[in-house]
């Protein structure tokens, strides 16, 4: 993945907000990189950006060579659906669906076979079998999150997005479930880019990039 | 795509996110298709009953002795005829007298259709191939409820006693209808004569029946046609029972917008029911397009979802509508002689569709925004539910509702005026509003941390809480037009009867029998009835002109002037009366002033001072009005 002259500016009532200023990096395949700075840096908005969620004021980012943001929205999704999986600091689980249900769904807009199967083993593989037909509400706050780390990785993403996965979560559960993502990643050779301002979980990566008023200071 | 659909629909229904959106549109269409199955019932009967309702092809009724040239001029076009004569009289067996219907047929009766007969109440039915034998009547079931009686009794009629045969159990031209259905007696013409009911004034009723080849009847038709009088009329099937027409529609138009009532109460709760769902769903939505979801397929899914839902509701609707049409059947069953054969699937399917419209109608506009939802949601969710046309995205579902109105209503006044009292109603409610929403504004200063946040809020979502207060006032408003609407109904009902109103009226007392009917009541300590003497008579000149029906444009006016009025006379006023114009007549004086109900003179144009001619049983009485 590469990012070139990334650049978010927010226009205000009078005057123009620059969130990301030119910010540039590679990613390799099978790295695990984390951002971090300080809250208001602009990491949840690179991270919206690298992961096709935003566009950006100006700048490129590319996945295995396709620029994100010539394709539209659609083209978009379907780069994502076939390379991106990612856990959020609320988790996202959708409410109305059990646990198996939630790992399912990714598999199921893809029109993959077996999702059932597929999900009860990543579920399985996620210590979570006996908690599988519960709804997210019946689940704590480290179960929703290995279920959320459980649909992440079942459609076997090449790139991994995490933005915040431990800021919900006390600091024994958040240790618990950063083994699991790297673990998982590291089982499945992807690549991961994670937002955090844990400077402990940042040091388990390959590298940092950090954030300091919407410039990288350190890549 | 749908099997996902109906994946994503099943766990949304578990989850309990789908029972208001569900319990909104069965209620829609449960009413319905109430109100629609009911009245296809009744049809139904009409259709089935169309071609022996007349008992013939064609029927000229009359309130006088038909002339010979009407049977004679049917014979000569080789068409079969028959007659018959229906009256009001009181019917008697041992000490109890019961108001009846009475009817007497000649020889031939019924030309088409058939009379059946059974020996006991829910016996065996049978058809009469002959009409009752001299001596003998039929009566109905609720004459031999009523009486107490069973074949082989004797019943009194008039002078004469005849003894019942059998129990009518079906015959054409029997009166049904929604709220004038009698006991019924069938006797033989070579019987009436003896009984001396048909004298003088009266209130009989004659009828003469003509069966035939079409072309014959037809051209018999325009024959009578120019040959009938003021008082007679001709029906044939396609004319057959317009009271029994007119109620029913307006009974299928009150019913109908009544369950219209319920259908607006259901679209708001449907609208405000979508709006949550869509809300409850954007994050799902964004997590999905986060998953490579395209904004096609998020609206696919939905779409499909909702039309599922729209379906599986519709169809419980109709279920219950089905079932709910025979409550109001049995309800209605004491104002419905006619037996109602099972309905058609057209109401259910009506029932469906209009389902199907108000779902889509009210929920395709926010379930668009789905589809636009912003995949940054998920690590932004301040963000808001994507725009869209704002108020004017329920254009589809109000055009629906306005659709449906009009066709319920099957009147574009009426349904204008249902629609323009909603429309009304939901500016009125933007206005209030909005005037409330600015007030607030201006006491925001005052008020406590949790009344300003709560302000701010009201005002951020001003948009959506109008719509939510729009929908719950026309919902209010449906439901109290339904409650003033009953309630004005049975008070405008209960008003037209004085708190004196007399509980029965004696009928049809021949002048002989006035002395008797004295004695019976002194004789029971009830107290002396007032009885009125009442002639029948026609119109037949004003001031010596000659009227016709063709004289007059409207309606009731040619009405009046084709039937005959009840007269009466006396030397003193009532005191429930009131002149308006001119002045009552001294007692005793010469007897050539009449006096003339308003809104009848008004009608026919009358003045004071007119010359008022009436055809009394042949002879000619003249009067001057008086109002």
């Amino acid at each position: 993945m590469q990012a070139i002259g990334l650049t978010k500016q927010v226009a205000m009532s009078d005057t123009q907000l620059t969130i990301l200023d030119e910010v540039s990096f590679d990613v390799a395949s099978g790295e695990a990189v984390a951002i971090v700075g300080a809250s208001g840096s602009g990491k949840s908005t690179l991270l919206g950006l690298l992961a096709g969620l935003d566009t950006p004021s100006s700048g490129v980012v590319r996945i295995d060579g396709a620029d994100l943001f010539e394709l539209d929205e659609d083209g978009r999704a379907a780069l994502r659906a076939q390379w991106v999986g990612f856990v959020f600091q609320s988790f996202q689980l959708l409410p109305a669906l059990t646990a198996l249900e939630n790992v399912m769904l990714p598999l199921e807009l893809a029109r993959a076979d077996d999702a059932r199967a597929k999900a009860h083993s990543i579920i399985e593989r996620v210590g979570l079998t006996a908690r599988a037909a519960h709804y997210p509400r019946q689940l704590s706050g480290g179960e929703q999150q290995r279920i959320a780390i459980a649909r992440a990785f079942v459609a076997q993403p090449k790139l991994l997005f995490a933005d915040e996965p431990t800021g919900n979560l006390d600091s024994a559960t958040g240790t618990q479930i950063i083994d699991l993502m790297f673990d998982l990643n590291r089982e499945r050779r992807g690549t991961l880019v994670l937002v955090t301002h844990d400077e402990e979980i940042s040091r388990r990566c390959t590298r940092s990039l950090r954030l300091a008023a919407g410039r990288l200071v350190v890549a | 795509m749908i099997a996902l659909a109906l994946k994503l629909l099943w766990r949304d229904w578990r989850a309990g996110e789908l029972t208001l959106l569900f319990a909104a549109i069965v209620i829609a269409v449960g009413s319905l298709t109430t109100v629609g199955f009911f009245t296809d019932r009744v049809r139904l009967a009409l259709t089935l009953q169309s071609n022996q309702l007349l008992g013939a092809d064609l029927s000229i009724v009359s309130d006088r002795p038909f002339t010979n040239e009407f049977a004679a001029e049917a014979q000569t076009r080789h068409l079969q005829v028959t007659s018959a004569l229906r009256f009001p009289s009181m019917v008697t067996r041992g000490g109890d007298s019961l108001l009846s219907d009475v009817k007497v047929v000649a020889p031939g009766y019924p030309l088409r259709g058939e009379v059946r007969l059974a020996d006991t109440l829910f016996g065996q039915n049978r058809v009469a191939h002959a009409i009752p034998e001299r001596g003998t009547v039929w009566v109905d079931d609720r004459m031999l409820t009523r009486l107490n009686v069973k074949p082989g009794d004797a019943l009194g009629v008039g002078k004469i006693r005849l003894r019942i045969a059998a129990l009518v159990t079906q015959e054409p031209d029997s009166v049904i209808g929604f709220l004038n259905s009698a006991p019924h007696l069938i006797m033989n013409e070579a019987d009436v004569a003896a009984t001396g009911l048909v004298q003088s004034g009266s209130r009989v009723r004659y009828r003469l029946y003509v069966a035939g080849d079409t072309a014959a009847v037809d051209a018999y038709r325009q024959w009578a046609d120019a040959h009938i009088g003021a008082g007679q009329n001709i029906e044939g099937i396609r004319d057959a029972r317009p009271e029994i027409r007119s109620a029913l529609e307006r009974a299928e138009r009150f019913l109908g917008l009544a369950a219209l009532v319920s259908v607006v109460l259901s679209a708001a709760a449907i609208a405000l029911a979508a709006r949550r769902f869509v809300r409850r769903h954007l994050d799902g939505c964004a997590v999905m397009r986060c998953m490579g979801a395209r904004q096609a397929l998020i609206v696919s899914l939905y779409f499909t979802h909702f039309l599922a839902l729209a379906t599986i509701a519709g169809i419980a609707g109709c279920a219950i509508g089905y079932l709910a049409q025979f409550a109001l059947a049995t309800w209605l069953g004491s104002f419905l002689a006619v037996a109602l054969p099972w309905p058609g699937l057209a109401p259910g399917w009506q029932g469906l569709a209009a389902g199907v419209l108000l779902l889509l109608g009210f929920a395709l506009p926010p379930m668009m925004s789905l589809g636009r939802v912003s995949t940054l949601r998920v690590l932004r969710r301040d963000l808001g539910v994507p725009g869209g046309a704002g108020i004017f995205g329920y254009a589809l579902g109000l055009s629906v509702i306005c659709a449906m109105v009009l066709w319920q209503a099957r009147d574009l006044r009426l349904g204008a005026y249902v629609l323009g009292g909603f429309l009304a109603a939901a500016g009125v409610s933007v206005l209030v509003v909005l005037a409330v929403l600015h007030l607030l504004s201006r006491v925001r200063a005052d008020g406590g941390v949790s009344f300003r946040y709560g302000l701010a809020n009201l005002r951020r979502h001003a948009l959506g809480n109008t719509i939510q207060v729009v929908a719950l006032a026309l919902g209010m408003m449906a439901l109290l037009t339904l409650t003033l609407i009953r309630g004005d109904l049975l008070h405008s009902w209960q008003a037209t009867l004085r708190p004196d109103a007399p509980n029965r009226f004696i009928v049809s007392i021949q002048p002989d029998q006035v002395q008797a009917l004295n004695a019976f009541f002194a004789a029971h300590g009830v107290g002396q009835p007032e009885l009125f003497p009442m002639v029948r008579g026609r119109l037949t000149a004003v001031n010596g002109r000659a009227v016709s029906s063709a004289d007059y444009n409207e309606d009731r006016a040619k009405r009046l002037i084709d039937r005959e009025f009840n007269l009466s006379w006396g030397d003193h006023m009532q005191p429930d009366n009131r002149i308006v114009a001119g002045k009552w007549w001294p007692a005793g004086s010469g007897g050539d002033e009449l006096s003339v109900e308003e809104g009848i003179a008004r009608t026919l144009d009358l003045k004071l001072g007119d010359r008022l001619t009436y055809d009394v049983a042949g002879s000619t009485s003249h009067g001057r009005g008086n109002f």
